[in-house]
């Protein structure tokens, strides 16, 4: 791959992060004012043109980036702690190995859109209920992954050392194998994210979003009207899709910069 | 013996999960708020209709009875009826199944050309230009959301040039297949992603048998290319180009559920959106067994492809 691609993706990512999290903030226009005719193409004081119901589009881009962006950062964050230390307990244990992995051979085959259906419809609070669902997908995932790359360092010559020399299991855990944990367990937390941002994204394209009009909702609603305002559909597309990429180039640059 | 006796471990192993995933299903749909007597009547209905109508759909009997009948009922094929037309949930999700899988159909004939070939041109020289080219470009098509990848091919190919329909409707009484040209851009949609996906894959397996000692003495031994390929690096990449095809299943059964809804094909995803919708449990639940002995089966096919593969020995 060429080298200099995971600078550009890291500088892509950072700006499509602030931009979607400060974009409320700085949006010229608020996110229910309507200026103009529905679908106007850009022009007339507007950069990217007016959705369907004759609002800016632009800042309406600006507006429905931030429950795509930190809805699943939260996710990312609870479910790489929480998925990390259970596969690290169950590294060393092999009976709760294998239930670890019986409970995940139940979670991988629903699909994680169905998941996330069943947790949304009719729920009040939804940014809680697509946390929650995030974190009931990913966390088998993490844990797996955290327990594939603990096992090789628990057989160590140096952790069996601490363990001769009668170090408690949690210190072991904590000062000999932690610390080769973390930058595959970060590099994972890369793909959970871009997996996340997913499922954010689709709740709000299938109606169950999390924060009205966000970039899924927006490409939902304004499909239609994409002969007359092509952008309507188009931003969010990009948005999104530069928001995913860029994620997913970063950690797998990161992932072979390790390896 | 020992083979028939796995197989036998493995099916065990599948049911049991299959019937721990009906359990959890059954109880997200039980408590989740709002019931599908309400969701009928609508807001306005009276308390008695709503509860004469939850007797006559037999809500009022206490869970783990309802769940041991459907169970049953499940073993024997019965899959209940829905609730709000009354119609047996076999009929219902039939012709969306139908749909589903001529659309599935065509984008995993679609991803195997793609991926066998796009992954053998990558992996086949680790690091070489097409390699970086190819893996680069995949990594950024299987980031994108399919309903991103559907939206700019609204945008562009329907609407821009042209082309082929925005929407795939499919009138009732026929089948999509009569009118070709809605399938192309939810087809396309399924193949960019999955494809993907699926190359990447494939290009890890050749890259993995490219390295083996028999493939690097054929390159050595001057054999031209094409032979080299044929004759030592597929064969010994097949198995594993099987188990990734075989993965590609559950994908293309849950990614439809986002590409059906952009197209408004009326296939098995959308259908289970409009019925987690209407709290339907029994299409619900249906439709989400349904998919997860798709996604099983697809897994235990490829731990078979994966068992049955003949130990080999080094060639040389």
């Amino acid at each position: 791959m060429n080298p200099r691609l995971p600078r550009a993706a890291i500088a892509v990512c950072l700006a499509l992060l602030v931009a979607a999290l400060v974009g409320p903030w700085v949006a010229p226009h608020g996110p229910a004012e309507s200026v103009g005719a529905p679908y106007r193409p850009p022009g007339h004081g507007s950069l990217l043109g007016t959705d369907h119901l004759g609002r800016d589009l632009w800042s309406k881009l600006l507006h429905g980036g931030r429950s795509v962006v930190a809805l699943p950062l939260a996710a990312t964050a609870a479910s790489t702690l929480i998925g990390a230390v259970l596969g690290a307990l169950t590294a060393s244990r092999r009976v709760a190995s294998r239930a670890l992995q019986r409970s995940l051979d139940v979670v991988v085959v629903i699909p994680p859109l169905l998941v996330l259906l069943l947790l949304l419809y009719g729920v009040d609070d939804r940014a809680a209920a697509l946390v929650a669902a995030i974190v009931v997908v990913s966390v088998p995932f993490v844990a797996r992954f955290t327990r594939a790359v603990a096992t090789p360092v628990l057989a160590s010559g140096y952790v069996e050392q601490a363990v001769a020399l009668g170090e408690s299991r949690a210190v072991v855990l904590l000062r000999e194998v932690a610390p080769n944990l973390v930058g595959p367990v970060l590099a994972d937390a890369g793909t959970r994210f871009v997996g996340a941002v997913y499922l954010a994204a689709a709740a709000g394209f299938l109606g169950f979003g999390a924060g009205a009009g966000d970039w899924g909702a927006l490409i939902a609603a304004n499909i239609e009207g994409a002969p007359l305002n092509p952008w309507g559909v188009v931003a969010p597309c990009l948005a999104l899709a530069g928001l995913t990429a860029s994620a997913n180039l970063v950690a797998d640059g990161f992932a072979r910069r390790l390896s | 013996m020992r083979l028939a006796w796995a197989a036998v471990r493995r099916l065990a192993v599948a049911a049991l999960t299959l019937t721990a995933v009906s359990a959890l299903l059954f109880a997200a749909v039980e408590l989740l708020p709002g019931d599908v007597a309400t969701h009928i009547l609508g807001p306005h209905a009276t308390p008695e209709r709503v509860a004469t109508l939850r007797a006559q759909l037999d809500l009022d009997s206490p869970a783990p009875l309802r769940y041991g009948r459907w169970l049953a009922g499940v073993a024997t094929g019965d899959l209940g009826s829905a609730a709000v037309t009354g119609r047996a949930v076999t009929d219902v999700i039939g012709d969306r199944l139908a749909n589903t899988a001529v659309l599935a159909g065509a984008a995993f004939v679609a991803i195997a050309v793609i991926a066998i070939g796009l992954g053998t041109a990558a992996g086949r020289r680790t690091g070489s230009p097409a390699d970086s080219g190819i893996s680069t470009v995949t990594l950024v098509a299987l980031s994108t959301p399919e309903f991103v990848v559907a939206g700019l091919l609204v945008a562009g190919v329907a609407f821009g040039l042209g082309w082929f329909p925005a929407v795939s409707l499919v009138p009732v009484g026929t089948t999509p297949l009569s009118r070709p040209a809605i399938l192309v851009l939810p087809v396309a949609t399924l193949t960019i992603v999955g494809g993907a996906f699926a190359t990447r894959l494939v290009r890890a397996v050749v890259a993995g048998a490219a390295a083996r000692p028999h493939v690097e003495a054929a390159r050595l031994a001057g054999l031209p290319e094409g032979q080299v390929l044929r004759r030592h690096l597929l064969p010994t990449a097949a198995a594993p180009i099987a188990q990734v095809l075989a993965f590609m299943v559950p994908y293309l059964l849950g990614g439809a559920v986002v590409v059906e809804r952009v197209f408004s094909y009326p296939g098995l995803g959308s259908l289970l959106v409009e019925q987690v919708a209407a709290r339907d449990a029994s299409v619900v639940l249906a439709i989400g067994l349904l998919l997860a002995t798709a996604v099983t089966v697809a897994f235990a096919l490829a731990d078979a492809v994966a068992a049955a593969q003949p130990a080999r020995t080094e060639a040389w």
